[in-house]
Order: C-alpha cells, then sequence, then structure tokens
C-alpha cells in the first residue's frame, strides 16, 4: 500500500485521472469529471502537505536494468513549481466545462491535459536526471499533441514545437549521457559532485546544454520562436495551462541546472565581479532581451492570443535576469515572478479564452466592446492586464521590483533600463489588447452576446482574488520562496507581512494601497458629489458637428494597424532575424539531405561503394591516429 | 509604523499643495505663454476658475460605467502619486515605496485614464491614448537611465534619502550628475506632455485627442489630474536633481513651511523652463520623438551613468 503523504502518490493521482480520461474519451461527462476530481485530489493533497510542512518528502528509488533507476522525492524547490501547476490544473478544469463541452469530441483533451499535468508533476519531484527525463517527455509529447485548433498555421506551429521539444530532450540526453560517463548514477547529488570536479570546458559544455534544453521550454532568447504560434493555436482552455503552468517547468529545470548542478562557487571561478558572475551576466542579458523582444512584438500583434504569447516570453525574460543576477534578491524576485506570471498570465488566457468563447473572434480588429457585454470578465482581465503591467495595485510590481533591486544593487545598472523599456511596452501591449478587444464600439453581430458561463468566472475570480490579496500583502509568497531559497541555499531577503525591504529601497503594499484607497475616496467625493451625468450611446460621438455618415458602427473602432508610426521606425529592427536564422539551418540540413538522397539513390552498388569507403577510411584514421583512441 | 504627527499631518497636506500648486502653475504656464506670443492671457486664476466652472455644469455626458472609472482612475492615480513624492524635504510616504515603485504608481493614471477615454468609443481618443503611450515608451528608455544613474550614485532608491544626500547646495546632483539632470529634463518634455511632444491632446490633429468625449465633470477631474500630475512630475525633477528645496535646516515646522515654498518655486521654474520649450516649438510627429528619445537624450544618459558606475568603482 502506497502512503498518501509520498511522493509517488502526487504522480500517480493524475496518471489514475490521465488513464481514465483516455480511456473513455468518446463518453461526453467522464473524461471531465475524473479530471476534475483527480486534479482537485491532487490539488488538495499538495495543499496539504505544503500547509502541515510534509516537505521534504522521502526518496523512493526503483531500480532498472543497467544500475539504472527512477527515483521521486520533494523538496521545497520542487514544491513551488509543483504548487504552481497542480493548483491551477482544477481550476482550468472547472473552467473547460462548459467549452469543451461543445468542441473536440473525439480529440482526448481531458485525458492529454492530465498527462501533462502528471508529467510536469514528474519533473518537479523527480530526484534524478532520468526521471526528469521521462516526466519531460511526458509532458513535453501530450502538449504537442494538443496543439492544432484547425486556424491557419497550426501545422506549423506543431512543426515548430515539435522541432524544439527534439531540440530540448536531445540536450537532456547529452547531458545524461555525460554526468553517466563520470559518476554511473544519475541523483541530483551525484550530477551535483560529477559536475562539480570536471574541468571548465566539461561545465561549460554542461551550462549551454542545460541552457538549451530547459531554456527553450520557458522560450528564452533566441530559442523563444516556437512559442508564439504554439500558444495562439492550442485549444482556449490549454493555453493558460501551457503558458502559465508547464513553462514555469522549464524555469524549474534552468534553476536545477544554474543553482543547484552548477551553483555559485563554480559560476565565480569562471570570473566575477560584486557577486555578479559572468555567465549570470550573459544570462541576464540573454533574459533582458528576450523581455524587450516579446515585449515590442507583443505590442504590434493583431491575434490577441499571439499578443498574450509574445507577453508570456517578455514575463518570462524578467525571470531569467533575476536567475542570472543571482544572489538574495535575483533568485527572491525571479521565484516570486514565476508565481505572479503563473497566476496572471493564466487568468488573461482565460479571460481571452471567455471572449473567444462567446464570439469565436481572437482577431482584435474585429472584437470591440465587449466590456458592454461581458463586465464581469473584463474585471477580471483588467486585473490581470494591470498585474502583467506591474501596476501597484496587484500583486504584480512586488516581484518586478525585487528583480530590478537585485540588479541595482550590484552597483551597475546596464539591464536595467532596457528592463524598464520592456516593462512600458507591457503597458503598450495591455492597452492595444483591452483598447481592441474590450473598449470601443460594439459590433452589431455582438450585440446579443452573453457574459462568460459561471463555470468560467469562478476560477477567474480565484484567480483575480489572489492577485489583489498579494498586492495588499506583498509578504505573503514570501513564506514559500523563503523555504526553497533555502533549498538553493540563499538566504531571502528581508520581509514582514506587508512589506519587502533591499538594500536599497522599500515596498510596502499597504502604504501603497491605503494611499491609493485615500485616493479613490477623494476622487469619488469630488466626482459623485457633482451633478449626476447622463448616459448617451455610443453612436453618439463628436465629429466636428456633422453626420459624415448614417451607420457609423463599423468604421469607428480604431483598432486596426495599432502603434503604426513605431512600426515604421521599430519594425526593421524587429523583423524576426532569429527566424531567418532557423530557416537558414532548415535550409543547409535540407541542401545535405539532397546530397544525402543523391548517393543513396537505392541502387545497390552505391551502397556498397560507401561501406567499402567508410571502411577504407576508418582503416586510414586508426592507421594515422591509432595512437589517439 | 510609527508615523510622526508631522508625516501624517504632510500626508493629509500632500494632496492638498499640490492640487492648489498645480493650478496655479498652469494659470502662470498660460500667462507666460501668452506673453511670448505678445498677447495679454488669461488672469493667473483662470485655471481653478475653469474647474469649478466643469464642476458647476449641470449636464454632462458619459458613455459607460467605464468612462467614469477612467476619470475616478487618472485623479486617485496622481494623489496616491503625491503621497510618495517628498515635498520640501519631508519625506512623506516615499520610506514606504522607493522610486521604482513610484515609477509604477505614476502609470495608474495615464493607464487609468486611457481605459475611460478608450471605452467612449471615439478613435480620435483611443489615437490620442495610443499616442501618449508610445510617448511613454520613448522617454523612458533615457528617463530610466537617469534613475539608475541615480539609485548608483547615491547607492539608495528611497527618494527621501536622495533628498536628504542632496543637504548643502554643493551636493545637488545637477552639479554632480550633469549629463543626466540634461537627459532628465529632456524626458520631463516628454512626460509633461508639452512641445516638441504634444502630439497626444494635438487638438489641431486628433481633436484633443484623449478628451474628445470628456464633458462637465469628467473634463474636470482630467484637469486635476493634469494640473496634479505637472506637480508631481517637475517636483520628481526637483528631488532628484535639485536638492528637493530644503534650504532651511533646524527640522522645526517653520523651516518646514519655508522649505515647502522653496520646493514650490523650485519645481515652478522648472515646469517654466519647459514652458518655454513649448511655447517656441512645433510637433514632432511620433516616429521622429521616438528617435529623438532614443538617440541624443539617451546617449548623454548612458554616459551619465558610465561616469556614476565609474566613480563608484574607484576610477575617478
Amino acid at each position: 500500500m502506497v502512503d498518501i503523504l509520498s511522493a509517488e502518490m502526487l504522480v500517480i493521482i493524475p496518471l489514475v485521472g490521465a488513464l481514465i480520461s483516455l480511456l473513455t474519451y468518446r463518453f461526453r461527462l467522464v473524461p471531465a469529471l475524473s479530471a476534475l476530481l483527480s486534479s482537485a485530489a491532487l490539488a488538495g493533497l499538495v495543499i496539504y502537505m505544503g500547509l502541515n510542512t510534509e516537505v521534504p518528502l522521502e526518496t523512493s528509488t526503483w531500480s532498472m536494468v543497467q544500475g539504472l533507476s527512477i527515483s521521486v522525492t520533494l523538496n521545497w524547490l520542487g514544491y513551488l513549481f509543483l504548487a504552481c501547476i497542480t493548483v491551477l490544473a482544477p481550476l482550468l478544469m472547472l473552467y473547460s466545462l462548459e467549452p469543451m463541452e461543445k468542441r473536440s469530441r473525439g480529440k482526448p483533451f481531458y485525458g492529454l491535459f492530465m498527462l501533462s499535468l502528471a508529467g510536469g508533476v514528474g519533473v518537479t519531484i523527480a530526484g534524478d536526471l532520468l526521471t526528469l527525463f521521462l516526466a519531460w517527455e511526458v509532458m513535453t509529447w501530450s502538449a504537442l499533441l494538443l496543439i492544432g485548433d484547425g486556424r491557419k498555421g497550426s501545422s506549423r506551429a506543431f512543426k515548430l514545437y515539435l522541432a524544439f521539444g527534439m531540440l530540448s530532450a536531445g540536450a537532456i540526453l547529452f547531458m545524461i549521457s555525460m554526468i553517466w560517463n563520470r559518476a554511473d548514477s544519475l541523483t541530483f547529488a551525484d550530477v551535483t559532485a560529477a559536475v562539480a570536479g570536471a574541468s571548465q570546458g566539461y561545465q561549460i559544455l554542461f551550462l549551454v546544454l542545460g541552457a538549451v534544453a530547459f531554456g527553450s521550454k520557458a522560450a528564452l532568447f533566441p530559442m523563444h520562436i516556437w512559442a508564439p504560434s504554439a500558444y495562439a493555436h492550442t485549444e482556449d482552455a490549454f493555453t493558460s495551462f501551457f503558458s502559465g503552468g508547464l513553462s514555469k517547468m522549464g524555469i524549474y529545470g534552468f534553476v536545477l541546472v544554474f543553482d543547484v548542478f552548477i551553483g555559485v562557487a563554480v559560476l565565480t571561478a569562471f570570473g566575477a565581479w560584486n557577486g555578479l558572475t559572468g555567465v549570470g551576466l550573459i544570462v541576464a542579458i540573454l533574459g533582458t532581451i528576450t523581455a524587450m523582444v516579446g515585449g515590442i512584438k507583443a505590442m504590434f500583434q493583431d491575434d490577441a492570443k499571439k499578443l498574450l504569447a509574445y507577453s508570456s516570453i517578455s514575463q518570462l525574460g524578467y525571470i531569467f535576469v533575476g536567475l542570472g543576477v543571482g544572489g538574495s534578491l535575483g533568485v527572491a524576485g525571479a521565484l516570486y515572478h514565476v508565481l505572479n506570471h503563473t497566476v496572471f498570465k493564466s487568468l488573461l488566457f482565460m479571460g481571452l479564452g471567455a471572449v473567444v468563447y462567446r464570439t469565436g473572434e481572437t482577431r482584435l480588429s474585429r472584437l470591440g466592446g465587449m466590456i458592454h457585454v461581458m463586465p464581469a470578465t473584463f474585471w477580471m482581465f483588467l486585473v490581470a492586464v494591470f498585474a502583467a503591467a506591474a501596476i501597484p495595485i496587484t500583486s504584480g510590481l512586488a516581484s518586478k521590483w525585487l528583480i530590478y533591486e537585485s540588479v541595482l544593487e550590484r552597483g551597475i545598472g546596464v539591464v536595467v533600463p532596457l528592463l524598464f523599456v520592456a516593462s512600458v511596452s507591457a503597458f503598450l501591449y495591455s492597452f492595444r489588447i483591452l483598447q481592441g478587444g474590450f473598449m470601443g464600439q460594439l459590433r452589431d453581430e455582438f450585440k446579443d452576446v452573453k457574459e462568460a458561463p459561471i463555470t468560467m468566472l469562478i476560477p477567474m475570480g480565484i484567480l483575480m482574488a489572489a492577485l489583489m490579496i498579494i498586492g495588499f500583502l506583498p509578504g505573503l509568497p514570501m513564506v514559500l520562496i523563503e523555504k526553497a531559497m533555502g533549498d538553493l541555499g540563499i538566504a531571502a531577503p528581508s520581509y514582514s507581512l506587508i512589506e519587502l525591504g533591499t538594500g536599497i529601497g522599500t515596498y510596502s503594499g499597504l502604504v501603497v494601497m491605503l494611499s491609493v484607497g485615500a485616493g479613490f475616496v477623494i476622487a469619488c467625493i469630488i466626482f459623485f458629489g457633482g451633478y449626476k451625468s447622463r448616459k448617451i450611446s455610443l453612436r453618439d460621438q463628436f465629429t466636428g458637428g456633422e453626420e459624415p455618415m448614417p451607420h457609423m458602427d463599423k468604421r469607428y473602432h480604431y483598432a486596426w494597424n495599432f502603434y503604426a508610426p513605431y512600426k515604421r521606425v521599430l519594425g526593421p529592427y524587429f523583423n524576426d532575424w532569429v527566424s531567418k536564422g532557423y530557416s537558414l539551418i532548415y535550409r543547409v540540413a535540407s541542401q545535405l539531405g539532397r546530397l544525402h538522397r543523391s548517393i543513396f539513390n537505392g541502387d545497390i552498388t552505391a551502397y556498397i561503394w560507401v561501406i567499402f569507403g567508410t571502411m577504407v577510411g576508418i582503416g586510414i584514421l586508426f592507421w594515422k591516429f591509432g595512437g589517439w583512441f | 509604523m510609527a508615523w510622526s504627527t508631522t508625516t501624517w499631518v504632510m500626508a493629509a497636506l500632500a494632496p492638498i499643495i499640490v492640487f492648489l500648486a498645480g493650478h496655479l502653475f498652469l494659470g502662470i504656464a498660460r500667462k507666460i505663454t501668452a506673453r511670448i506670443h505678445r498677447r495679454r492671457g488669461p488672469p493667473v486664476m483662470q485655471q481653478f476658475i475653469d474647474v469649478f466652472k466643469l464642476f458647476g455644469k449641470r449636464t454632462s455626458t458619459t458613455h459607460s460605467w467605464v468612462q467614469d472609472m477612467g476619470a475616478l482612475f487618472a485623479v486617485i492615480g496622481v494623489i496616491a502619486c503625491s503621497l510618495f513624492i517628498p515635498i520640501g524635504g519631508d519625506p512623506v510616504l516615499s520610506f514606504q515605496g522607493d522610486v521604482i515603485v513610484l515609477v509604477y504608481l505614476l502609470a495608474i493614471a495615464p493607464l487609468g485614464m486611457a481605459l475611460g477615454t478608450g471605452s467612449t468609443g471615439n478613435p480620435n481618443s483611443a489615437i490620442g491614448v495610443s499616442r501618449g503611450l508610445m510617448l511613454m515608451l520613448a522617454y523612458e528608455l533615457p528617463f530610466a537611465i537617469v534613475i539608475v544613474t541615480i539609485i548608483v550614485h547615491f547607492k539608495t532608491a528611497s527618494l527621501g534619502e536622495i533628498v536628504e544626500a542632496q543637504k548643502g547646495f554643493l551636493d545637488w546632483a545637477v552639479l554632480s550628475l550633469p549629463l543626466s539632470a540634461i537627459a532628465a529634463d529632456l524626458a520631463l518634455q516628454g512626460m509633461l506632455g508639452e512641445k516638441p511632444f504634444d502630439q497626444p491632446v494635438a487638438p489641431s490633429e486628433v481633436a484633443s485627442g484623449p478628451m474628445v468625449e470628456f464633458g462637465g465633470k469628467y473634463l474636470g477631474m482630467l484637469m486635476i489630474w493634469h494640473a496634479m500630475s505637472v506637480v508631481v512630475e517637475a517636483g520628481l525633477f526637483v528631488n532628484l536633481f535639485l536638492g528637493g528645496g530644503v534650504l532651511f535646516g533646524g527640522g522645526t515646522t517653520l523651516a518646514l513651511i519655508g522649505n515647502i515654498f522653496v520646493w514650490l518655486a523650485l519645481t515652478l521654474t522648472v515646469f517654466i523652463f519647459s514652458i518655454f520649450i513649448n511655447s517656441v516649438f512645433g510637433r514632432f510627429k511620433m516616429g521622429q520623438a521616438l528617435k529623438f528619445y532614443w538617440g541624443f537624450p539617451t546617449l548623454i544618459a548612458l554616459i551619465g551613468l558610465s561616469i556614476a558606475v565609474l566613480s563608484n568603482l574607484g576610477v575617478f
């Protein structure tokens, strides 16, 4: 009998849920209920473990062939990421009840969803690299099968995700073989020891492979190009989990490589200044570029899901900056932003998904005026937008603030101005999506659109409440972050429930909230003390005293080609040259394939010649360089 | 949080001081612009008269509740900001939120207003708001570099401590970081929305942009926001570079009152300087504004930052 409070239980529950959902995927309600119940049970278990401090759990190991083994465990660092995805999952299951009712019969949505959840859980509780790899692949492939919504471009999205999934898998396999050669064991402690005792070239290779393997999942520049299309073309209900939850697994893997396997001591040996390591600086700069590119590309999107996808890339860039800068503030800021981003990005995709569910439209230029028909959705979306733009009345500022201060505390501010620009671009794309989707004039065809169903609003409301409460009490998530940082051996910055403090400044969530509240009271007195205003129709507009046309509804919503002046100036610099670089690799590869094809053309004599030539070549190599082997 | 009586009194007075000063400054600015244009100009108190007139209007129209919310947000944001700006050397609440928090607090008002104006459905307002945000993207780069320079120079992000570190006239950051001060002043021009950076409200192009559907008390709210944000933004410059107006030491109430007036005078000077530029320049196009801000001001701000970092390292 397996103990309830054990690490293997954490992965058994979602696997059972996934199995039932997969087997019964042709039924109407069974898969949904099984997914909802199992994910809720899992979330309950995880929350119970956290509240009763059952963590860290004991390691359970199963031996396999050739001395390989699978082991699961759980420490606080893993718990932080585990909590992100497991608490999110039941909310999303509830959320997808209604939209999935009508769609994707014949596609095992819930089964794949639960399988990717199980994979994610497996990643966070893995005790060795092999388990991590297996769970990683389960997560990647089940998510892959959910890409493709039938719209134009989804096959390209599928292939891109596949390519980067392979890249990541290959890199992890390479890492495993590197460690296996040195240590004959893949447990995390042995990995750390193996890396610490190796040469610098080995360490650099390990680091680069780790960055490729896990950075590509978290869409680190320049491995970000799969994300926009993949996020834009998954089922709406899954996108939240994909972008809000699963991308964090990449961050978790990166933290493992960067802070656990390699560690500050090794990184410092490569050169460091004032606590900032050279490698960390490179990561921070890559993160800044990610944040900038994501933010500025997001400004110019017309497809709302793509806009949010780019925004997701941009926000994950901040996390990399925090991890790269490191130290108490940097890591705290990064982990804080992991929690924050999980909540607000999920909420953003859920809010957008509600609009898409009711209207069937993701293009901002075709939407508009949704505040008049979906006010509750608008409120929740607005709070999430505020958090994404780091407006102080939500939780968004605390994490970004910690990241800024972490860079500034090092005495150099190289990346902060660019991060600020990325942050302002968040204002711009936030307004773009609010203006295009929710504001402006309501189109005639959307006049009878109803508010989102209650099963969608409840999970969104829970996430919104979380953002608001953390806005009041920025110290609340620090309780968990402090424990996770304890596993990394880094001291957490000083904090109280209402206040975060660093060596150079303070952020008191409560005082900021109270002053905004005071402003609210005064503004209300001024505003509502005056004469009552009269409500007029949206068609009643200032047009210079003229009436240019009899029906002004369709042409009167400014949502097309937003920020055009900047598109003209910035466009050439953000002209997808990363994608072009990748297609160059593709062209070279396909030329090589053609060359290959011209040799192996089906003629048996050609094969014989090749085999003969190879053997001769090997013989020459051994004769000439035999001493090397 | 053991707040002294002075903190409480100043926290209560700060929005009132900023409100009164803002309208007075705008009145003076109108007068000065008129004199430069060889007109007589309206009376100095005209701004107060306008606001009270607007709130006295019996008819004001709204398109939806989001428009009401936008008007409220604008004033809420600026009142919250006014509490975090040290006034006359008194830190008010600035020890509870440092300059980075303030930069984000400053964004509440424009974003809230953007919501309200966007919801009216008039394309002119949406164009105006999009221009305002684009302008923000442009000036924020040099401004952020300046903020970083200040933090690196004074080794603190707390505005209260920054003001304290500039007690003597020779400690003023404008003397130790002159290039950054120039960059900050150029950024301030865009922040205040004065020419050549008045694209968001360009009356002849987008019919006053964000304000186009705002009348009566709605316009009144926006005018309060504008007046107060002028003082907050110019006052931020005074706190960062001009010592925060601390002239009288001693810490007595009388000295504080004196310092508040010095702070207001310095703020007015900074604002009038921008009005001088405003009254003789035309308007940039949006692309030109971006090219301008990411060019010369960014360059000198970067040089200023390098100087600050190098002197921190002990090179100078």
